[in-house]
């Protein structure tokens, strides 16, 4: 596997939709190219990133309007 | 929603259809949503891109999600089955307040890795490490660039990025191929490196001098 293949792959690698034998082949490749392995461990930092940074809690007010709404289901 | 609204569509639902019924039932649900309140938020956050609609958005949901929850069969996905609840009630409402088709779809973002830039340009060299430029972007700038995503690429990018679903429950949850799911995803995130990496060079962290001199 070249770093063209690598990079093409990267992605489906990361989100873990790969075969375990297609997986190992990206694994091989990564223990001999730190090129491809500094960009594989930027795109996981990055998408860390972007989860962090975007998570948000429900507001309380929100989920004490949702309790009564519930609770007037029950009615 | 308004509360009048509201309210009737909570009446409505008990006059025409009872829910499952039983305390039982009521608890399971409770339970449910109490489990995915949080996950469901920040995705309908980022879907409506504002409070307010975020939160008319989940509390239809989450009346659609008791009206049918009698067709949910315990033991199955619950949180895949919530978010094609939620999915659907967005995509209603978003067709019904969007007229314009999103140009911005044709945009041609060809191979675009937010690594590969930072590695050919000179704030490699300065920061050192590809990571510690990430330091550089703003929370909310990433939250706006993500926001900025026409709307069925962003949809795909907030199942897999942010909720992580996989392939397959992204293409259910959507009702779409999962070849659809990943050309969307794959597009998705290069409109979202290519954003990140307008913030990066902006906002002063690269100075005129300094961009010039490496012809940004």
């Amino acid at each position: 596997m070249d770093c063209r293949e690598f990079e093409a792959k990267l992605w489906a690698f990361l989100d873990g939709e790969l075969e375990a034998a297609v997986c190992a082949e990206l694994r091989a490749h990564l223990e001999h190219c730190p090129g491809c392995l500094q960009h594989y461990r930027f795109e996981d930092a990055l998408r860390l990133f972007v989860r962090r940074c975007c998570y948000e809690r429900a507001p309380q007010a929100f989920r004490d309007r949702l309790v009564q709404l519930l609770a007037r289901l029950e009615e | 929603m308004l509360v009048a609204q509201q309210r009737q569509s909570v009446r409505s639902s008990e006059r025409s259809d009872p829910p499952a019924g039983g305390e039982a039932d009521r608890a399971r649900f409770e339970a449910l949503v109490r489990e995915h309140l949080d996950s469901l938020y920040g995705a309908a956050l980022r879907l409506t891109r504002n409070r307010s609609d975020a939160e008319d958005l989940l509390q239809e949901t989450l009346l659609k999600a008791w009206r049918s929850f009698h067709t949910f069969a315990e033991g199955t996905n619950a949180r895949a089955w919530l978010f094609r609840i939620l999915m659907n009630a967005h995509i209603d409402r978003y067709r019904k307040t969007t007229r314009e088709p999103e140009t911005a779809d044709m945009e041609d973002v060809g191979e675009f890795y937010l690594y590969n830039k930072v590695q050919e340009s000179e704030l490699l060299r300065r920061v050192g490490d590809p990571e510690k430029l990430l330091e550089r972007v703003m929370e909310h700038e990433v939250r706006e660039a993500l926001e900025s995503l026409p709307e069925h690429f962003r949809s795909v990018v907030i199942l897999a990025d942010l909720q992580g679903f996989s392939y397959r429950e992204i293409a259910d949850i959507l009702g779409i191929p999962m070849g659809t799911v990943m050309s969307r995803l794959f597009r998705g995130r290069r409109l979202l490196q290519r954003k990140l990496w307008d913030y990066v060079r902006s906002h002063h962290r690269i100075t005129v001098a300094e961009g010039a001199a490496v012809g940004l």
